[in-house]
C-alpha cells in the first residue's frame, strides 16, 4: 500500500522565521484537528517521505487523516462519510415559525410579512410530525427547536403551547429537550425572557444589532420607520442583570451584527459600547456579512467582498480578545452536514403549515416553487415531496452537478459547500473562512498556547 | 446479628464527605502508566509488528483504522461505523494465512473491534463470538512468538467473551470464561494460561487496577440482572468465584481478598458469618473494588432492616458515598437492586 499527504490540509507559514524551531500549524480539514509541525517534517510530507516520522507521529497523522491511502478518491470518500454521518444525527430538529408577522422592515430582509399566526390545527400537526420523526429516528437523544419568524414573539401563545407539549413528548420518551430563538429583541422583556429561559428551555437568544445606534436605527426600523436600538438595548441590559441570567448557560444572549460597507467602521465602537455596559462576560457576539436574501440583493449592492470581510473579521476577533471577551473556538469543525438541508430529521414549519428544508425559504416569494417545499402539514403525507432540490446536495456534488469548485477545495470537509441554496441559484459564494483560515489558525494557536488544546 | 450493631458500625459514614474532583491525571495517558489501559496494549502490538515485519505504513494504517472504528462504535455512530467496517473487511480479504505473523497480528488488531461492533451496535452476539474466539487463537500465536504483552489482550478477551455471553443470556458459558480468567489473575501460579501473570505484570498497582476492572465488570453486571440470580445469592457470581482453590497472588490487596470472602459467604447463605467478617475488617477503603463495597454495604443495610435505624443525615451520606465514592449514577442505583427499598 502506498500513502500520500492528504490534499485536505491547510498549512500556515513558518510561525516565527527567526526562532530556532521552524514550526508551522497544519490543519486537517478531514478530521478538524490542528497540530504544530516542524518545517523540515512538512517538507518531507509534501514529497511523500514518511520515513523520518516516529511510529507515534505516523500513527497520529493517519488518525488525523493527514496521511491517507494513496488509492482513495478523497472527495468521494468524504461525501460517502458525510451521507452516512448525517444519518447518525442524534436529534430531531425543528425550526418553527409561529407567525409570519414582524414589527420591523429591514431593507435586506427577503421575507414578505403578513398578519398570519399559526393556527391550532397547524400546531397539532407539528406535534404529530414530531412523533413521526421520533418513530423514524430510533437513535434520537434530543428534541431541539429553533423559534424563528417573522418575529417569533409575535406568536407567543403558539410558542408556549407547542413548547409545553413538545417537552412532554420528549419527557415521555426519556429524551432531552432544548431550544434556541432568533428574535429582533424588541418584545423580549425580562419577564418573557425568564419564562422562556427557565420554563421553555430556550438557552440561546440571537438578537441582531447592526452595530451602533446611528447605523442600527437606519436599517433595523419598524415598518412605520421608528427606531429600535434603545428599546432592544434596554431589554438586553435588564435581562443581563437578572439573578438567574446565567443559571443555565454562560451566554444566553448572542448578539449578531450584520455588516456591510456602510457600518463596518463601527464594529469596534459597538464592541466598546458593550464593554462599557459591563456585558463583556454576559453576551456572545458574532459578525456576519450582509448577503442577498430572496429577491433582495443587498449583498450585491452594498456587501463587502469575501476578502474584505475576512480581513476585518480577524481584526474584530483580535480586538474582542484584547477587550477580554471569552473567545470560543474559532476554527471550523468537521461536520457531516453542510447545514439543515441535507438532514431529513431537520425541518422548518411556517405559520401556514408549509414544511421546507431551509429556513430562508418561507415567506420568501423567490422560493414559492414546488421544488423548494416538502409539503403542507394540513395535507396528506402522500403529497409530500421528499426530494426537494437542496436535499439532494451531496448526490449532486458527487456527480459534480453543482459547484465543481467545491470538489477541488481543501476546505470542503469543514465547509461542505457553505450554502447549497446559493450554488443552486448560480451564486458562487464561499464562506469567509476560505479567505482567512490561516489567520484563524494562528489566532487560535495564540489563544490556546497556554493550554495547547488543539496542538500535538 | 442485631441491627443496632450494624447501625453503629455504619456510623463510620457520618463524616463522609466527597473529595473535590481531582485534576486530570496526565500520567494516565502515558504508556508507562501503571494503570491498566487496553489502548496501550494495541499500540504495543503495533510496535511489535513494526519491529518484526516490513510495511510499517500499512500496519500503522490498519491500526489507525481499528481505532477509528472503535471510536465511532463508542459514540454509537452506527452508519459511519459501516464505512470503517467495510474498510476493515477490505483488509481482512487481503490477509494470507501463510504469512502467519502478519495474519495473526492484524487479526488481533481488527477482531476485537469487529466483535465490539457486532456486539455493541448490532447486538449480533453470534458474529461477535466468532471474532472473539478467532482472536484467542491469534493471540496465542503472538504470545508463542514473543509478544508476551498479548497476555493482557488475552485476559481482556476472556472478560469480553464473558460479557457477550452474559448479555446473550448464556450465564453458564459466561461464568466459565469469567472463572478461568479470574482464577488466573487471582492466583500466583500458572493455573490456566501459559505462564503466571506476574511475568508480564508491571507492578502491584497494575494488578489491583486490573482486578478492580474485572471484579466491577462482573459483579455490577450480575447484580443488575435479576435473571442471573438473586441479589444476595447470585448463581452467576457463585459459579465464577466459589471454591477456586488457589493460592492468592501476594501482590493482591488483602482487603480485596477479605471482601471477596465476605461476598462469597453471604452469597452461600451464611449471611451472619459474612457480616461478622465485614465488621471485623476494613473493606470500606478505596483499594477495594467499588462493586464489592457496594455489595457488602447493601447487605449490611438490608440485614434485619438495619438501614431503617439510621438517622436521615447518615442515610444521605451513604447515598452520597454510593454516588461519589462508588461512582454509581442515579440510573445505575435505580437498576441495582434492592437499594431503593433501603436508602
Ligand atoms: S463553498 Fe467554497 S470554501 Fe466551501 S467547499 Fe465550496 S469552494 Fe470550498
Amino acid at each position: 500500500m502506498i500513502f500520500k499527504l492528504s490534499k485536505y490540509i491547510v498549512v500556515t507559514d513558518v510561525l516565527d522565521p527567526n526562532s530556532e524551531k521552524q514550526q508551522r500549524i497544519i490543519f486537517s480539514t478531514r478530521s478538524g484537528i490542528s497540530a504544530l509541525i516542524e518545517d523540515a517534517v512538512y517538507q518531507k510530507l509534501q514529497v511523500g517521505d514518511f520515513t523520518g516520522l516516529g511510529n507515534n507521529v505516523l500513527s497520529r497523522f493517519m488518525d488525523y487523516e493527514i496521511i491517507v491511502n494513496n488509492e482513495e478518491d478523497e472527495f468521494q470518500e468524504i461525501l460517502k462519510l458525510n451521507k452516512l454521518g448525517v444519518k447518525d444525527t442524534k436529534s430531531v430538529s425543528m425550526t418553527i415559525q409561529p407567525t409570519a408577522n414582524c414589527q420591523l422592515g429591514c431593507f435586506y430582509c427577503g421575507q414578505v410579512h403578513s398578519k398570519q399566526t399559526m393556527s391550532a390545527d397547524v400546531q397539532e400537526k407539528i406535534l404529530q410530525r414530531l412523533i413521526y420523526q421520533l418513530d423514524r429516528q430510533r437513535d434520537t437523544e434530543l428534541v431541539h427547536t429553533t423559534w424563528y419568524g417573522g418575529e417569533p414573539l409575535m406568536g407567543y401563545s403558539a410558542i408556549i403551547n407547542l413548547s409545553n407539549r413538545m417537552q412532554e413528548i420528549a419527557r415521555d420518551r426519556g429524551l432531552a429537550y432544548g431550544a434556541y430563538m432568533i428574535t429582533n429583541g424588541l418584545s423580549l422583556k425580562k419577564d418573557i425572557f425568564t419564562e422562556l429561559y427557565l420554563h421553555h428551555k430556550i438557552t440561546r437568544f440571537q438578537i441582531t444589532i447592526d452595530t451602533v445606534k446611528e447605523h442600527h436605527d437606519k436599517r433595523r426600523i419598524t415598518k412605520k420607520g421608528e427606531s429600535t436600538f434603545d428599546i432592544i438595548m434596554k431589554n438586553i441590559v435588564e435581562i443581563c442583570a437578572l439573578e438567574h441570567y446565567q443559571a443555565r448557560v454562560k451566554h444566553p444572549i448572542f448578539i449578531r451584527m450584520n455588516v456591510d460597507e456602510s457600518n463596518y467602521q463601527h464594529v469596534t465602537e459597538f464592541i466598546d459600547y458593550i464593554v462599557s455596559l459591563g456585558l463583556k462576560d454576559k453576551v456572545e457576539m458574532g459578525f456576519f456579512p450582509i448577503s442577498n436574501w430572496g429577491d433582495k440583493n443587498a449583498g450585491d449592492e452594498q456587501g463587502l467582498t469575501t476578502n474584505e470581510f475576512a480581513e476585518l473579521e480577524i481584526e474584530w476577533l483580535m480586538y474582542m480578545q484584547e477587550q477580554g471577551f471569552t473567545m470560543e473556538y474559532i476554527l471550523p469543525l468537521r461536520n457531516y452536514d453542510v447545514c439543515m438541508v441535507v438532514n431529513e430529521a431537520s425541518e422548518v414549519y411556517d405559520a401556514t403549515g408549509n414544511i421546507t428544508p431551509c429556513y430562508e425559504f418561507p415567506y420568501t416569494p423567490k422560493y414559492e416553487d414546488k421544488k423548494y417545499i416538502i409539503g403542507n402539514l394540513l395535507e396528506d403525507e402522500s403529497t409530500y415531496n421528499n426530494k426537494t432540490q437542496v436535499r439532494g446536495w451531496y448526490d449532486d456534488l458527487a456527480t459534480c452537478n453543482v459547484s465543481p469548485k467545491c470538489s477541488k477545495c481543501n476546505l470542503f470537509p469543514v465547509c461542505n459547500g457553505g450554502c447549497p441554496k446559493d450554488w443552486y441559484n448560480g451564486e458562487v459564494k464561499c464562506p469567509t473562512v476560505k479567505a482567512n483560515i490561516e489567520d484563524k489558525l494562528v489566532l487560535q494557536y495564540l489563544m490556546d498556547k497556554s493550554s495547547l488544546k488543539t496542538l500535538m | 446479628m442485631n441491627a443496632s450493631i450494624i447501625a453503629d458500625y455504619l456510623k463510620q459514614f457520618e463524616d463522609y464527605a466527597p473529595e473535590p474532583p481531582k485534576e486530570a491525571d496526565s500520567s494516565a495517558a502515558s504508556s508507562n502508566s501503571n494503570k491498566f489501559d487496553n489502548g496501550h496494549i494495541f499500540y504495543a502490538l503495533l510496535e511489535y509488528i513494526i519491529r518484526e515485519l516490513p510495511e510499517r505504513e500499512k500496519h500503522t494504517y490498519c491500526y489507525s483504522l481499528s481505532q477509528k472504528l472503535l471510536r465511532v462504535c463508542q459514540s454509537k455512530e452506527r452508519n459511519v461505523a459501516t464505512y470503517f467496517v467495510n474498510k476493515v473487511e477490505e483488509q481482512y480479504a487481503l490477509l494470507n494465512e501463510e504469512q502467519a505473523l502478519e495474519y495473526h497480528a492484524l487479526r488481533s488488531i481488527f477482531n476485537p473491534v469487529m466483535a465490539y461492533y457486532h456486539y455493541y451496535l448490532q447486538h449480533d452476539y453470534e458474529r461477535a463470538e466468532g471474532y472473539m474466539l478467532g482472536l484467542l487463537e491469534n493471540i496465542d500465536y503472538l504470545i508463542g512468538h514473543g509478544f508476551l504483552d498479548g497476555m493482557y489482550m488475552k485476559i481482556e478477551q476472556y472478560l469480553n467473551t464473558a460479557r457477550v455471553y452474559f448479555n446473550a443470556g448464556q450465564y453458564d458459558k459466561s461464568a466459565r470464561y469469567a472463572r478461568v480468567v479470574m482464577q488466573y489473575l487471582l492466583s500466583s501460579g500458572k493455573e490456566t494460561f501459559e505462564f503466571p501473570f506476574s511475568e508480564v505484570l508491571r507492578s502491584a498497582n497494575q494488578l489491583n487496577s486490573i482486578l478492580a476492572l474485572f471484579f466491577n465488570g462482573l459483579i455490577f453486571k450480575a447484580l443488575a440482572k435479576p435473571e442471573s440470580g438473586a441479589f444476595f445469592r447470585n448463581d452467576f457470581l457463585l459459579a465464577v468465584f466459589r471454591e477456586m482453590d488457589i493460592s492468592f497472588n501476594e501482590m493482591m490487596e488483602p482487603a480485596t481478598r477479605d471482601a471477596l470472602a465476605i461476598l462469597l459467604r453471604i452469597s452461600e447463605g451464611e449471611e451472619e458469618e459474612g457480616l461478622e467478617m465485614a465488621l471485623d475488617t476494613q473493606i470500606f477503603n478505596e483499594k477495594v473494588p467499588a462493586s464489592m463495597r457496594y455489595f457488602v454495604l447493601t447487605a449490611l443495610l438490608h440485614h434485619n432492616n438495619a438501614g431503617d435505624l439510621l438517622p436521615e443525615p447518615l442515610k444521605n451520606n451513604i447515598r452520597l458515598y454510593q454516588e461519589k465514592e462508588l461512582g454509581l449514577t442515579a440510573s445505575q442505583i435505580n437498576v441495582l437492586r434492592p437499594l431503593n427499598a433501603i436508602v
